[in-house]
This record gives C-alpha cells, sequence and structure tokens, in this order.
C-alpha cells in the first residue's frame, strides 16, 4: 500500500530510499467506516492522511449548519490542521463519506523525521508550497467563477464525486444553496443529455 | 508611524515579527535581510500585472496594498493588505507563470521582497534556512486558510464587524468599494452596515 503514497510522493519531491524506508515505518493503515470522524481519536495528536480508498471531508460547524471546505479521495492528502503554529484548537473536522483506508502519519513522528533528514525538509517546503497553492485557487474559484461555472466545472472535473458525496455536503463545498445546487445540476445535467442526443451518441 | 527607508531600519521590525512565531535569533534576520530589497510604490501604482510573472514575495512594512481580479469587467478584490500581511500571486511566484490576478498600492507604501531568485540561494543556503523557509510559508498558510474560514463561517454582518474591530483605520485609508467587494457584500449592504456601526459608535470616530 505504501507504493502509492511514494508515488505521490516521488511526484512532488525525490527522497532518497533511506527516506522513504523511514516515512513507510511511521504511516499508520487505518480503516473507517462511513461517516466516522477521523479526529476524535486524534485528540491530542495531529495526523496527515494519505487516502488509499474512499472520500473524506473537512468541515466545520456554524450553528446548526455544516460548511464543509474540502474533499478528497484517493491519491489525495487532507488533514485537519496544517500548521505547526497552532495555537487554538483545530477549527475544523474530518469524516469520512464512505468506507475509507488511510495512510496516516503523526506529524509528531513526522518532525522528528524532519529533523534527521534534508530530503524530508524539503518535501515538507514543496507539500506546504502545494497546499499553498490550493488555497489561493480556492479563493479564486469562489470570485472567478460565478455559482453556474462553479457547478459545470465541479461536474466535468469530478464527475465520480456526485454518486459519493451526499448532495447537501456537496453544495456546502461549492458554497452553493442547496436548492440552487439541485436546480443547476438537473438544469447542467439536461443540457448534456440534449448535447448527446443530438449528436446521436447513446444515452446511459 | 514614520517611513523607514534602510534595510538596517526593517531588521528590528522583521525579527519582532518573526519572533512571534518562530525561534530565529537577530544574527539570522541579519544574514536574511541580505537577501532581501526594499520597494516603493505610489498611491494606484501596479506592482503586479496581469500577465508579469510575479518575481517577488512581498511583506508590508508601511501602506496598503490590495489584490483582485478582474471578472467580466468586474473588479473582485481577493486581499487587502496592511502593514506586517503578506501578499502575492503564490501560483505566479511558485510557478513562474503569468499571473491572472493585480497587485496594485492602495496608498503609497513601502514593501520588503525577496525575489525567487534570492529565495531559492536562501533555501539552499542552510538546513537551517530551509526549515526557516517552511515555518515562513506555514505563516503564510495559516493566514490564508483564516481568512477563508472567515469567510465562509461568518455571516457578512459578523465578517464585517470582526473585519473592522481588527482593522479600525481600514475605512480611512481604503475606497468602501474594495472593502466591500473583499467582504462580499454588495455596496449599499456595506453603506447600511457602516451607518449602523456608526449607531453604535462601534469604531473610532474620524468618519465624515
Amino acid at each position: 500500500m505504501y507504493i502509492l503514497l511514494e508515488t505521490f510522493i516521488d511526484k512532488i519531491s525525490s527522497i532518497s530510499e533511506e527516506e522513504h524506508y523511514h516515512l513507510h515505518k511511521i504511516c499508520e493503515v487505518r480503516s473507517y467506516g462511513r461517516y466516522e470522524k477521523l479526529n476524535i481519536e486524534d485528540q491530542y495528536e495531529e495526523y496527515l492522511h494519505f487516502i488509499t480508498k474512499g472520500v473524506i471531508r473537512k468541515f466545520c460547524k456554524k450553528d446548526e449548519e455544516d460548511i464543509t471546505i474540502q474533499l478528497a479521495q484517493e491519491g489525495e492528502i487532507i488533514c485537519a490542521d496544517v500548521t505547526v503554529f497552532s495555537d487554538q484548537p483545530t477549527r475544523y473536522q474530518l469524516e469520512t463519506l464512505e468506507p475509507t483506508t488511510t495512510l496516516s502519519i503523526s506529524k509528531k513522528r513526522f518532525l522528528e523525521l524532519y529533523d534527521k533528514h534534508p530530503g524530508i525538509q524539503r518535501l515538507s517546503r514543496k507539500l506546504l508550497t502545494l497546499m499553498l497553492l490550493k488555497s489561493e485557487e480556492y479563493e479564486l474559484e469562489q470570485v472567478k467563477y460565478a455559482l453556474r461555472d462553479r457547478m459545470a466545472r465541479f461536474l466535468e472535473s469530478q464527475p465520480q464525486l456526485i454518486n459519493r458525496v451526499p448532495q447537501k455536503i456537496l453544495a456546502s463545498y461549492l458554497n452553493i444553496q442547496p436548492e440552487t445546487f439541485s436546480r443547476l445540476k438537473t438544469s447542467l445535467s439536461a443540457h448534456k443529455q440534449n448535447f448527446e442526443v443530438n449528436n446521436n451518441h447513446p444515452v446511459i | 508611524m514614520p517611513i523607514r527607508k534602510s534595510l538596517h531600519e526593517i531588521g528590528d521590525y522583521i525579527y519582532n515579527y518573526l519572533q512571534r512565531y518562530m525561534d530565529v535569533t537577530r544574527e539570522e534576520v541579519q544574514f536574511l535581510i541580505g537577501f532581501l530589497e526594499l520597494r516603493s510604490f505610489n498611491r494606484k501604482e501596479k506592482i503586479l500585472n496581469v500577465g508579469e510573472v510575479d518575481q517577488h514575495l512581498n511583506m508590508v512594512i508601511q501602506g496598503i496594498v490590495r489584490k483582485y481580479i478582474e471578472v467580466d469587467g468586474l473588479d473582485c478584490t481577493l486581499q487587502i493588505a496592511q502593514e506586517g500581511h503578506f501578499i502575492q500571486s503564490d501560483r505566479s511566484f511558485h510557478e513562474q507563470s503569468a499571473s491572472e490576478i493585480v497587485i496594485e498600492a492602495v496608498e503609497k507604501t513601502t514593501i520588503i521582497s525577496i525575489s525567487h531568485q534570492q529565495l531559492q540561494r536562501l533555501l539552499a543556503s542552510s538546513d537551517r534556512w530551509e526549515r526557516l523557509g517552511t515555518n515562513i510559508l506555514m505563516l503564510l498558510l495559516k493566514h490564508r486558510e483564516s481568512r477563508i474560514y472567515k469567510k465562509r463561517a461568518l455571516s457578512s454582518r459578523e465578517y464585517f464587524m470582526h473585519f473592522l474591530k481588527h482593522h479600525p483605520d481600514i475605512i480611512q485609508r481604503v475606497p468602501q468599494k474594495y472593502i466591500a467587494s473583499y467582504l462580499g457584500v454588495k455596496p449599499e449592504t456595506f453603506s447600511r452596515l457602516k451607518h449602523l456601526l456608526k449607531g453604535k459608535r462601534l469604531y473610532k470616530n474620524n468618519i465624515s
């Protein structure tokens, strides 16, 4: 299973075989059912999760509502709080949306490795940079694309998630009202179907 | 606040700033300063234009800087940076690609910057700076995540109150339409909220 994480890491930054060995040693294989919270057990320890199977969402509660800020699936990483500057409790919770398996690494053990291996220091920096870029992209998406376009882009780029994530959560993630989400989904699917019919493609 | 013209004077400012978040020595800050440059901009001058590659990571030393994107002719403010805030086009800087966003000085501004080339040199100079560099990146990420959280989790009104509470002088220094855009409220809503606040005298009084 580590090979999946190894591939992921090698795309970001090359680390030595020895460093891979040490990383592998601190990976914990975890299995969760559906709608299981990840950080209940991790109350006093932060973990970074690499998903080998399943979907996890990152969310916070506001009054009675959930605000979903991130969705991650196979081959992606997710954590509740990425910074070591946490002087406050984590705002976010992590929850599985279907049966999920992860390779999880404790921040404490990772930092111990970090102290000894320059390759891992570089990897951290590059990982952080990726997260920084992703967060900038997120901010941009909110203003760059109108609701309908955000929805269309999502349907285009992550169609698998439509079937795996409850509609209410998807709507929150895209920052769209649930009713608007339903309406747009119907309208955009119909539009797509019409296009296919007109081009004599079989409608599945 | 007096305008700090020399990098040497900036040293204290940077030392005090970084010390809040990480263990760094004065000698290390002195070393860092060798990689930095001070840049000044006039009001409304562009620090980065669409299509340009962002060559700098910046921190505002004095003044106010705005980051925005134009969507269908509409100006959408992404960030308003005051003293002590970082501001750049991350994607453009890290990928060395053409920027989609614009960065401009809202008032006469001095920023301290590190160029892409100098940053690589700094990070390669020692393990220690590889790590400190990572810590600073984490700071950037923390600030942005904080912004994203507030924008999603707070109502417009709550965000407005929170924002003004933490930036009491911002209304005098930044055109209202930009603040409204940043908070994600219509200008009319912004005016209404402002008058509500005025009634409650919750912010300092220099407003006409």
